[in-house]
């Protein structure tokens, strides 16, 4: 190789070294991922108002699982959680903001807010400082934690505050569409995802001929008692096999913990939270958290609690109660206990 | 070795200049400092962000809407006599009657216009006679990789008390046909717009991806492409519209570039059907077998779909000779003049 050129090549490459460090990323097709709306260069621009998150969430754990993030609510340990994330659980604990291992015992819950009111002990962390619904609209940032990967994540307010209707317990089966008006009882002709009534041994072609007191003549009939129950409740059933009538208690279940895997759109979105449904008010953001991470505090910019993440809905849809809501139920929690 | 990484140095360097010199055309309107930033670094900067979303978002609002007829999508009106900007997959077969509801609820009759089912790009027209709120399309290639954008829609349908639903990010890769951002998206979002840091629309809601914060757009620069045969209510297949078409062998031997009126000939190759037919560089193609050449692709599939010995019909305007001419072509064998050759290896390079 000619001497010239080579120094040339040299200089180039120790230009090139200089220059490419600083702008290594650049060469890359895409953004790099702690550039992105959840990447870390990103998340750390919250500042304080991500140090008040992290310090005011702990994680509520039975055994080795994970069961969902709780706020601390004042200087003496009492937290609030999502209650349902509970449910079939026992034996408590919890791990604080810097990892403490606490102790939490569960004191009692609100089934309206689906909000439960924990005691930690020792005391950790920071008390959540909150702040009302005329300090956020859509588009107003928030962030919450992620128990996944102990970090920040953000996202917007991303629709209207308002009701999302309430969905009763469901027992998972599909009915035969035919009804006979002469003859008594709905013959079950197929069963649902995780479906409660399978589960306590009713089988296919089973007749419901009485839910509690209420005689079953019709589809109609059926759904509708079943309406009057949430999720979760016990529900007496008389069942007619062949020429037998059995008496079945059924725990309701979830509608989502059966029906989602039927629907596209829960189905593209992973886990969701079973309960998401009955809450008179929520602010929706499109934070991506995963189920365990609801009771966690909704935090705005300036480092308030707005809110309370509450259930994941969708890939794009997350609900948080507001404050005012937050208070009045921790309050009728508080006048229960004594 | 050391020449390899040589190249690789210059082309980086090369990029950075070139990156700084064709700084987007948004961000010059954008004075905030957080908009030149590799990523914001403080609240202030995310403040600026938020506030500028806030002061564009009402109006995007109101000319985004919701499509009813093949399930429900998104779609955003651009014009004031109602025509819609949505995703094929949401706009369906041409002239089907569809429902388009406002952000009110106001439910409006349209008809489906053409589509591209290799971009995903949908164009609806409102058939009632009115004048629709509308947003400014950017132009083509106008937001980067790191531009900050907003996605509106109707995320699993119209839902009144819920409103449409903002998402903000930013833009991870974006080619020919496709924007990928870090909006979350979901089904009913399909044919919505993204919009840039001042509102104007640069993509359409496509596609999800597996991960929830890598989803897919339509760009501005695809729906331009088709933009003419989609208002006439064609579909665009993906033979047609995009790259890879099945060669059949047929070789006509012209060196071409795209021209507002065809293709022009840069270049003839000797013996070829074109040198030939008499083709010089200078004449420009504007039709084959009867179909306006719209795009270089376009030409190439309908010159590729024919083997050696079929028969094309050109249309062209000679520069030199003056005037328009009609020739017959008969395609020769490609291997006669191109040789296949094996790809190279790593090692090689």
């Amino acid at each position: 190789m000619i001497p010239q050129l080579r120094l040339i090549i040299t200089a180039q490459i120790l230009l090139g070294l200089l220059v490419c460090p600083i702008n290594a990323q650049d060469f890359l097709d895409e953004l790099p991922k702690s550039r992105r709306l959840n990447g870390k260069q990103t998340t750390e621009a919250f500042g304080p108002a991500g140090l008040s998150a992290k310090l005011s969430t702990v994680t509520v754990v039975s055994g080795d699982k994970a069961l969902s993030l709780a706020t601390i609510i004042d200087s003496d340990g009492y937290c609030i959680t999502k209650a349902s994330e509970l449910e079939e659980n026992d034996n408590f604990s919890g791990i604080g903001p810097s990892s403490e291992e606490i102790s939490v015992s569960l004191l009692g819950s609100d089934k309206d807010t689906d909000l439960a009111l924990l005691k930690i002990d020792p005391v950790v962390g920071k008390p959540v400082k909150w702040q009302d619904s005329k300090h956020y609209s859509q588009g107003s940032w928030v962030c919450a934690m992620n128990h996944q990967s102990n970090a920040l994540m953000i996202g917007v307010v991303s629709a209207k505050s308002r009701n999302i209707k309430g969905r009763s317990g469901v027992l998972g089966v599909l009915l035969d569409p035919k009804d006979d008006p002469e003859k008594q009882g709905v013959a079950i002709v197929e069963f649902g995802p995780n479906s409660p009534a399978q589960k306590e041994g009713i089988i296919k072609g089973d007749l419901v001929i009485r839910v509690e007191e209420k005689e079953i003549m019709s589809r109609k009939d059926l759904s509708e008692e079943i309406k009057k129950f949430a999720p979760m409740d016990e529900v007496k059933l008389k069942i007619l096999r062949g020429e037998e009538g059995i008496p079945f208690s059924v725990r309701l279940n979830y509608m989502s913990n059966v029906f989602d895997m039927l629907d596209r759109n829960q189905k593209m979105s992973g886990q969701t939270s079973k309960r998401k449904a009955g809450f008179s008010d929520v602010i929706q953001h499109e934070i991506p958290l995963q189920p365990v991470d609801m009771g966690a505090p909704l935090l705005n910019l300036q480092g308030f609690a707005i809110g309370i993440n509450i259930a994941r809905s969708d890939r794009v849809t997350t609900y948080a109660l507001p404050y005012k809501l937050v208070q009045e139920s921790i309050a009728k929690i508080q006048a229960g206990l004594k | 070795m050391r020449q390899i990484l040589t190249l690789f140095i210059m082309f980086g360097v090369f990029c950075t200049n070139y990156e700084k010199a064709i700084s987007s055309p948004t961000k010059s309107k954008l004075n905030h400092p957080v908009f030149q930033k590799k990523f914001p670094e403080s609240p202030t900067d995310l403040i600026a962000i938020e506030q500028q979303v806030r002061s564009v978002l009402e109006n995007s609002k109101k000319a985004t809407v919701c499509i009813q007829g093949n399930g429900s999508g998104s779609g955003v009106i651009i014009s004031e006599d109602g025509l819609v900007l949505t995703a094929g997959h949401v706009s369906g077969e041409p002239g089907k009657e569809l429902e388009v509801l406002l952000q009110d609820g106001t439910k409006l009759q349209g008809k489906a216009l053409g589509r591209s089912s290799a971009a995903d790009s949908g164009l609806i027209q409102i058939t009632k006679k009115g004048k629709y709120p509308f947003v400014e399309v950017a132009p083509p290639a106008s937001v980067f990789k790191g531009d900050w954008i907003y996605a509106i829609g109707h995320p699993g349908g119209f839902d009144k008390e819920r409103g449409l639903v903002l998402r903000v990010g930013r833009i991870i890769h974006r080619s020919t046909d496709t924007i990928q951002t870090d909006c979350k998206l979901i089904g009913g979002d399909s044919g919505g717009p993204l919009f840039d840091m001042i509102g104007r629309v640069v993509g359409i809601h496509s596609r999800v991806s597996m991960k929830n914060e890598q989803n897919f757009h339509v760009t501005v620069r695809a729906f331009k492409r088709d933009w003419k045969r989609m208002k006439e209510g064609s579909i665009i297949s993906v033979d047609e519209s995009y790259a890879k078409v099945e060669r059949k062998g047929g070789f006509l031997g012209i060196k071409r570039v795209s021209h507002p009126k065809g293709v022009l000939v840069t270049g003839v190759i000797d013996n070829s059907p074109a040198a030939l037919a008499k083709l010089r560089a200078g004449d420009i193609v504007t039709h084959i077998n009867g179909v306006k050449i719209e795009s270089l692709n376009l030409f190439r599939y309908l010159v590729n779909k024919n083997g050696p010995g079929d028969k094309i019909n050109l249309e062209t305007i000679k520069r030199w000779e003056g005037g328009n001419g009609k020739i017959e072509i008969t395609l020769a064998n490609r291997n006669d003049f191109i040789p296949a050759k094996p790809a190279p290896s790593l090692k090689e390079r």
